[in-house]
């Protein structure tokens, strides 16, 4: 049964790479707008607020296309609310933030941007099977590209829809659980159902929620090798965690934040001892 | 050039009120196949009405109590279903046909509750009860003034054995619109439920499908009052997705076992209350409720099979 389903996906790549379509490397679902030249995340001058004291101050930083940056801060830090804002959720009270060098509404609805939840902000217990989680991911392309299957279920899909999911599933080594529901996963393998999604999407630049919080050893190194694989096709990750030891493992640049930028840099530069005091102890706002 | 475009409205309607009867004929028909048990009360035209009516509502509840149970909007459906009968007692008293005014006081609660609870400090539930009580107020008050009292019950609780054609009409349009809605905008409102900040990630306006969900709750709601009525239509809006929610792990099966639940309860506490003569709306429900235990305790996440998964996984 199961070999029956890698068959039709094997047969299914092999039908759209036979099209007159761009290479995929290697089992990676394509990636689209290509950036050249430009920065991947470009953040000037941002600054968020709720009721009350402004959460991010004055925040600055471009990313480059390629690199894993990241973002590393004490709990109330503004991590999420970067997050909120990179995602629309949120608008900001001054500072312009772009990806690709469009604004973050053109870029959503461009698909620019992929975003991977915290464990918590999902309901587990939602009628939804691993399948059609990542067929999620494919929404904004259906919506774009889709023409009048934008009006229908998305179960009627188009084939390069199904064959991007299926390959995102492989990618993270869940096809097999593609019938399963949510909730009846572990740690480690709903996080890279959530992966898969981003890469379902496409997207250029994919924010993860802490991906690493409640993952086990063999997920945690098939996550990063899938993220090292994303960079070799150009997206730009940008991660949140709480992990400082993977962060200096795997990022390429690690951004300190604390309401505004500590520092930014790779892991040898950044991780002194003045600065993580400066982020964990410091209140540079409120002072 | 006005007068060409009157004729035509009303030929419009005069058609699709033959063919709303023709509907109710054609159901007539395939009821009559059943044995007489079960056939003999809707040999009355008004019981074939009602019949068609409760059906209606039962499928169009019955999708939509899937939203409901998911997005945990159970009580925002109770306001919302409450905050309709100042547009229903208004209507009355401009002699509108009712549904406008009662669509129109909906979304405007609607609206009021999300300004009260975006603007100030206070919370969801404190701004839904302030603003529901307050409408629901306002329309007994109001009706108080015009109207008798057994237009309030009607309103209240009901009144499927007296629907009318143009009623029946009325609510098959409503309800054939919010299933158009539905099957259109399933991936938006999947996404609004699931995962918010992913539909906002991908350029969905995530306000417009909030403020859209509520219009959709409201055209059912409003489809359901000759049914059942206001008090018991959030009943309809709960129990058939919370049972099938029990039975199922997919939405789209979920929101086909909760149509069935929805149409059955509807269609068989017509019968039980015609048999029993008590009142059609109440026993509606009662027969939804009455699926719900059994699914509570038989079904696949129901007590009996969850218990022996516990002890399983404890052996």
């Amino acid at each position: 049964m199961l070999q029956q389903v890698e068959r039709n996906v094997l047969e299914l790549r092999d039908k759209t790479k036979s099209r007159d379509e761009p290479m995929r490397t290697g089992i990676m679902p394509y990636l689209r707008a290509e950036a050249a030249g430009v920065a991947a995340v470009s953040v000037r001058g941002l600054t968020a607020a709720y009721d009350g004291p402004a959460v991010l101050q004055d925040v600055s930083f471009a990313l480059e296309p390629g690199e894993l940056v990241v973002i590393l801060g004490p709990n109330g830090a503004g991590k999420s609310t970067l997050f909120k804002v990179l995602t629309g959720l949120k608008h900001a009270v001054s500072g312009t933030a772009e990806v690709l060098g469009k604004s973050i509404r053109d870029a959503r609805a461009e698909g620019c941007i992929a975003y991977v939840p915290q464990e918590e902000h999902i309901d587990w217990q939602f009628p939804i099977s691993v399948w059609d989680v990542v067929l999620t991911g494919r929404y904004g392309l259906l919506r774009t590209e889709g023409g009048f299957r934008r009006f229908l279920p998305a179960n009627w899909a188009r084939r390069e829809d199904r064959c991007a999911v299926a390959q995102a599933l492989e990618a993270v080594a869940m096809l097999d659980f593609r019938d399963r529901p949510i909730g009846a996963l572990s740690g480690g393998q709903k996080k890279r159902v959530f992966l898969a999604r981003a890469l379902a999407q496409e997207a250029a630049v994919l924010l993860l929620d802490e991906p690493l919080a409640g993952v086990d050893r063999r997920s945690e190194d098939l996550i990063f090798a899938v993220l090292q694989e994303a960079k070799a096709t150009g997206r730009t990750l940008i991660m949140v965690t709480h992990d400082l030891q993977s962060a200096e493992e795997h990022g390429d640049r690690l951004l300190l934040l604390n309401h505004t930028v500590i520092a930014l840099g790779s892991p040898a530069e950044v991780l002194s001892h003045e600065n993580l005091l400066r982020m964990y102890h410091g209140d540079p706002i409120r002072k | 050039m006005a007068a060409t475009i009157m004729t035509f409205g009303s030929g419009v309607y005069a058609g699709a009120l033959s063919a709303t009867e023709w509907m109710v004929r054609a159901l007539a028909v395939v009821v009559s196949l059943f044995p007489p048990v079960i056939s003999e009360p809707f040999q009355y035209a008004f019981m074939q009405r009602a019949l068609l009516t409760a059906l209606v509502v039962g499928a169009v509840c019955g999708i939509l109590s899937c939203y409901v149970v998911l997005k945990r909007w159970a009580l925002l459906g109770d306001a919302i279903s409450h905050a309709v009968l100042p547009g229903v007692a208004v209507a009355y008293l401009l002699n509108l046909p009712f549904f406008v005014g009662a669509f129109a006081s909906g979304a405007a609660s609607a609206v009021a509750m999300g300004a009260v609870q975006r603007h100030t400090r206070i919370k969801e539930d404190a701004a839904m009860g302030l603003v529901f009580t307050g409408a629901f107020a306002l329309g007994v008050v109001v009706i108080s003034r015009i109207a008798t009292s057994t237009h309030l019950m009607h309103v209240l609780f009901g009144n499927v054995l007296g629907v009318r054609l143009p009623m029946l009409l009325m609510t098959m349009v409503s309800g054939l619109l919010a299933l158009l809605c539905v099957f259109v905008f399933y991936k938006q409102l999947l996404l609004y439920c699931f995962d918010q900040v992913h539909a906002s990630a991908i350029g969905m306006n995530t306000g417009v499908i909030h403020y859209g969900l509520m219009l959709l709750l409201t055209l059912t709601i409003v489809a359901s009052l000759e049914t059942v009525g206001i008090i018991l239509v959030v009943a309809m809006l709960i129990t058939p997705g919370a049972t099938a929610y029990l039975i199922t792990n997919r939405l789209p099966r979920m929101m086909a076992i909760a149509v069935g639940v929805g149409t059955f309860s509807a269609a068989f506490g017509l019968y039980l209350s015609f048999r029993l003569n008590v009142a059609s709306g109440g026993t509606i429900v009662l027969v939804a409720l009455s699926l719900f235990a059994v699914a509570m305790v038989f079904a696949p996440y129901g007590i009996v099979r969850r218990g022996r998964a516990l002890r399983a996984a404890r052996s």
